[in-house]
């Protein structure tokens, strides 16, 4: 549990920091609410702070259209790193 | 002639196919933007010329709207869905739209909507514009005024820059391409017509470049041989092709303007593209956009550090304005693409268009082989991506703001974008939160405009006549 909290710590302070203060971060499609030079940067700064590097087949339009599918990709990725 | 006229008739009894991915034909297109052209028709007002807003991402029928909307005589403008609210109601207010049409998703907020097929349709009343019977677009670029300024283009002068640039590329329906630029700019609508009337296939992205592997996916799955690409978005995609391990050997054109080319941007066309001819083009959106182009091949050689940008296309001349002896000055463009003149702003057509010839406001020199060579801005715009950013449009906005009495945009040097914008701030006693005034700005200006950085300075550099000196500036950013 505590993992997680952390992890969704961490993607609520990318988002803010690409978007600035959202509502409801939950509900977000980064596909639409992103343009392609905030994608880029989101991307890299989600790399940065979890540690993480992602796959050139992870960018991808499923992950990136919910909030939840980009912490399970994240997620993912922290156990393997893990392993 | 009128390009989109010419398209729609072609497309006839056309079986070949249009859209790849959706197994789209001519044909079918054509069925498509008859359908449109009927319904749309019953939302015209009848009194006077109709002037359609589209905001929405790529489709097929985003692409029938657009072709309806201009059969029914109508002058159409596009707003990016990624804007602020504030620049889409500068949109609409400012083009004097009657129709905005938007994709259902990005509706806005508390207004009455009608039905146009899987679009939404808001009707609002506007008789506030000042529009001539052969202007056919209205597109929107960031610049000096405060305010993105709507640059007015007439079927003729798009009609004539789409002939040219097919023209010169030789294009045929055996090429095909792929297009993320976005919808809203004349490279976008400019891409769209150059390849239909050259009946080609092509691929819609409706995300932009956001998923580089997705493009370069669809690039190899479907053998795409012309593609446009600038050096930044190359920049961007390039591990993404290096992680396919392949070459794309297929690709016979690759459309790399919008930026200065050193040899080591060439270089790394070639690698990546090692068959296709590389076209430097230059291009505004005052010119329907294209001006100019550059072929290279594999065997062609610069001895400079940046490469021209070529010769004009057909119906262009190019000429280099200075005040002294010197081969370089300011660039100036006449011809059959140009535009007729910003919206609403007579003044600035008329300082910008002096007995039909225009100044585009970049400097450079023709070459020993009377190839133009690109080497900066008469004003302070800079490039950040394949977006350009005057930084008189941000400057107010900031000074308003955050109540501040000096506020300067720089240019940072970046390794993807070219540039990225900076603060510059005299130092005070208080210090403003970067992610405060981002979000503060992302309300009021697109997100490229917005600075990444702020830098306080103990005093800030200004010329001799006492402006401030952001040369000078652009330099102290530069070493911090």
């Amino acid at each position: 549990m505590k993992k997680t909290s952390k992890k969704e710590n961490i993607l609520i302070e990318c988002i803010k920091k690409i978007l600035g203060n959202k509502k409801n971060n939950k509900k977000i499609n980064f596909v639409d609410a992103l343009d392609s030079i905030q994608m880029m940067e989101f991307i890299i700064l989600l790399e940065k702070k979890n540690k993480i590097k992602f796959k050139p087949e992870e960018i991808n339009k499923e992950v990136f259209s919910s909030y939840k599918n980009i912490l399970n990709l994240i997620a993912t990725k922290k156990e393997r790193v893990g392993k | 002639m009128n390009v989109l006229k010419k398209i729609v008739d072609l497309s006839k009894d056309n079986k070949k196919i249009f859209l790849k991915d959706e197994n789209l034909t001519y044909e079918k297109f054509y069925k498509n933007q008859k359908k449109y052209y009927k319904l749309l028709k019953t939302f015209m007002n009848e009194k006077q010329r109709n002037i359609i807003a589209i905001c929405a991402n790529y489709s097929p029928d985003f692409l029938s709207l657009i072709f309806a909307a201009n059969q029914n005589k109508c002058i159409i403008t596009f707003i990016n869905p990624s804007s602020t609210l504030k620049e889409k109601n500068h949109i609409i207010s400012d083009s004097g739209a009657n129709l905005i049409i938007f994709e259902k998703k990005f509706c806005l907020k508390k207004k009455k909507y009608l039905n146009l097929f899987d679009f939404k349709v808001w009707k609002r009343k506007d008789k506030n514009n000042t529009l001539k019977k052969n202007d056919s677009f209205i597109i929107y670029t960031s610049g000096t005024t405060k305010k993105p300024k709507g640059v007015v283009l007439t079927n003729e002068a798009i009609s004539n820059n789409v002939m040219s640039i097919s023209n010169n590329l030789k294009l045929n329906e055996k090429y095909s391409s792929i297009i993320f630029t976005p919808p809203a700019y004349a490279m976008g609508i400019s891409q769209i017509l150059t390849y239909m009337l050259n009946q080609m296939s092509i691929i819609l992205v409706s995300t932009g470049n956001k998923f580089p592997y997705e493009i370069i996916n669809s690039i190899y799955k479907n053998k795409i041989n012309l593609i446009n690409l600038n050096i930044s978005a190359l920049r961007i995609f390039k591990n993404y092709i290096l992680s396919k391990r392949k070459k794309f050997h297929f690709v016979k054109i690759v459309m790399a303007g919008g930026m200065q080319l050193s040899n080591r941007d060439i270089q790394n066309y070639r690698e990546s593209f090692p068959k296709a001819k590389i076209i430097n083009f230059y291009g505004c959106t005052e010119n329907s956009p294209r001006i100019s182009h550059y072929h290279i091949t594999k065997k062609t050689k610069n001895k400079g550090t940046i490469w021209p940008v070529g010769k004009a296309l057909n119906f262009i001349k190019i000429k280099i304005v200075n005040n002294n002896k010197s081969k370089f000055g300011k660039i100036l463009i006449s011809g059959k693409s140009l535009m007729r003149g910003y919206n609403k702003l007579n003044k600035l057509t008329n300082r910008r268009i002096v007995n039909d010839w225009f100044n585009t406001g970049d400097l450079g020199f023709f070459d020993k082989n009377k190839n133009l060579v690109l080497t900066g801005r008469e004003d302070d715009s800079f490039r950040v991506g394949q977006e350009k950013l005057c930084p008189e449009e941000i400057e107010p906005i900031l000074k308003k703001k955050f109540h501040l009495s000096e506020a300067i945009i720089g240019k940072k040097s970046n390794k993807i974008l070219n540039w990225e914008p900076v603060l510059v701030l005299k130092k005070m006693n208080r210090k403003i939160n970067l992610d405060k005034m981002k979000d503060i700005l992302s309300k009021e200006i697109s997100n490229y405009k917005i600075p990444r950085k702020i830098l306080y300075l103990k005093s800030m550099p200004k010329t001799a006549y006492g402006k401030y000196d952001r040369q000078k500036i652009n330099q102290i950013i530069n070493i911090k």
